[in-house]
């Protein structure tokens, strides 16, 4: 960090956020292995719901070359990871305001170097998202699906990984392959915890949730939890197609409700902080970051 | 077309789970069925799920190449219909990363290897890794798998935005539209995919063939079967078989296969 940003960064503590101790944020990696079993939507709606319960919420998108984050929000950002990583904006630059509690940091799409990162940018790049966890309650971070070396450093940044599984083998097994990854690449093994999407029911949840804990434990000998489940529910499709985040369309669906109790089982019932007045925390940051203020 | 001349076609979607892997096998399975003979690579190294969505639990994987040394003929194990499979591996996370000289040896032994086939179809993974450029630098066909979800058109064009970005790479390009609830959504799919390919990336896209939204999919994939063996009447069934003929360039049959409203929906898109 240059000498400016020491500035700004003490200026923007004593403006906005200097009540606030800078460990307590909780990072969250969201992952499955396989792809389009829910995660992204599944990582917009808890987002949300957090928000909405008054805790600050950061959002990366890490699916670096196939971000659809700002679909699902349904914003079109002028700015992404690809212009940092480019050199051309820095981090805080581009955090974008999706309402008064969340904000995003968009992906960059349709780039292939960006999904191969070297390792030096990527230890830039984890750096500048240090500094940025100070402003936030929780970091939600939306991995790429596969096993790629950029998703596995993410998984062990984060202080929990939430493994989203659905009933279906192939999900199950690629659920699986993320924990095989983990217990084999990783220094410490993760916190795990499995949340299972498109349930018909908890007792169907509860059973892959069992399936994969007791492989875990059985041929790699880790311990994963239970986080909890997502009933099946056509709204989601329909808020997906619409560019609509379900939870706000639909906000008495099965799959809101399910939401609404993940997002619980984060602290959402009991807001940390007041809300403040006026311009929240992250416009006030941003707007000295970027001298719009 | 001679049978001299083995077909090389990668599928991909950039977004995962839009059903490529169920579509590849069902393709790879139709085509076998008719007589072809098909050799069907898992090229999701990190993740593999073909053998899984066919039940089979084959002994070993293509993980095996790069540490016991076997060819990927010893590899290669037999699924339904004489179908020949190389499955892919679960979990380890260092084949994805081959390193150079082992690209070009793999590459290598798989194009001699398949040149004994009709068809090799890969199943790409999800994402727009070095793999996209690693497979598409054998495969002279793509075939393009979207769902009407924004999400998914939006990776589609990402995927062919990588492809139309490096000259060595020129496949042609196939689109599958899947989950589609009608034949007007799958088509209106195509056209604002072949609008955006055109506009922004001088690019072109054949029209294989859609696949309706459906239970019976969904099930079967659950019960680890291939979907046109557990509902041979149903629509879906009958779309994919009408892809493997347009495939085949036999367009009649194809349109035999999806009936005549298909071709009424179709002229007016086109």
């Amino acid at each position: 960090m240059n000498a400016t940003m020491t500035m700004n960064m003490d200026a923007i503590n004593q403006v906005a956020g200097a009540d606030i101790p800078a460990d307590r944020c909780l990072t969250l990696a969201v992952t499955s292995g396989k792809g389009g079993v829910g995660k992204s939507s599944l990582s917009v709606n808890l987002a949300l719901r957090l928000g909405a319960a008054g805790k600050k919420i950061i959002v990366l998108d890490a699916d670096l070359g196939l971000a659809n984050l700002d679909v699902l929000f349904g914003i079109r950002p002028h700015h992404t990871l690809w212009h940092v990583l480019q050199g051309k904006k820095r981090l805080l630059d581009i955090v974008q305001p999706i309402n008064r509690n969340v904000r995003l940091i968009a992906g960059g799409s349709g780039i292939a170097n960006l999904a191969d990162l070297p390792t030096e940018s990527r230890m830039d790049f984890l750096r500048s998202l240090a500094q940025l966890r100070q402003y936030a309650d929780v970091m939600l971070i939306d991995t790429g699906a596969g096993l790629s070396s950029n998703v596995i450093e993410f998984l062990n940044y984060a202080d929990e990984v939430l493994l989203i599984s659905t009933p279906e083998p192939t999900a199950m097994a690629d659920a699986y392959g993320v924990v095989k990854t983990l217990a084999r690449n990783s220094e410490e093994f993760p916190k795990v915890s499995v949340v299972v999407n498109r349930v018909a029911s908890a007792a169907e949840a509860q059973g892959v949730s069992s399936r994969l804990i007791s492989v875990a434990r059985q041929f790699l000998n880790v311990e994963v939890g239970y986080k909890g489940y997502v009933l099946d529910d056509p709204n989601v499709s329909k808020a997906v197609r619409a560019q609509k985040p379900f939870t706000e369309v639909y906000p008495d669906s099965r799959a809101s409700l399910c939401l609404s109790r993940l997002a619980e089982s984060y602290g959402a019932q009991q807001p940390l902080r007041k809300p403040q007045s006026g311009q929240s925390f992250l416009n006030t940051l941003v707007g000295l970051m970027t001298g719009k203020r | 077309m001679s049978l001299s001349t083995t077909r090389r076609i990668a599928v991909g979607s950039g977004k995962g789970g839009v059903g490529k892997t169920t579509m590849t096998v069902g393709l790879a399975l139709e085509l076998a069925r008719m007589g072809r003979r098909v050799l069907l690579l898992d090229g999701d190294l990190g993740l593999g799920n073909v053998c899984i969505s066919l039940g089979m639990d084959p002994e070993t994987d293509l993980g095996e190449w790069l540490h016991s040394g076997l060819s990927l003929a010893e590899l290669a194990v037999e699924g339904p219909c004489g179908l020949m499979i190389l499955p892919g591996s679960s979990g380890e996370a260092d084949l994805t990363s081959l390193n150079q000289e082992e690209r070009h040896r793999f590459l290598a032994e798989l194009h001699e290897f398949s040149a004994s086939f009709d068809y090799l179809l890969v199943d790409m993974a999800a994402g727009l890794g070095t793999h996209v450029t690693f497979f598409c630098s054998l495969c002279r066909e793509l075939i393009l798998t979207a769902t009407p979800e924004p999400t998914s058109m939006g990776d589609a064009y990402g995927l062919f935005k990588v492809l139309n970005e490096n000259p060595d790479l020129s496949p042609q390009v196939w689109l599958m539209v899947n989950r589609a609830r009608s034949a007007w959504e799958a088509r209106t799919v195509e056209n604002k995919l072949r609008m955006a390919v055109r506009r922004f990336l001088a690019g072109h896209l054949d029209w294989l063939g859609w696949i309706p939204e459906s239970r019976e999919i969904q099930a079967a994939t659950r019960r680890q079967k291939p979907f046109a063996f557990e509902s041979p009447e149903s629509l879906a069934a009958k779309h994919l078989l009408s892809m493997v003929h347009r495939l085949e360039g036999n367009e009649a049959e194809a349109s035999r296969a999806e009936g005549f409203v298909e071709k009424v929906i179709g002229l007016i898109h086109s």
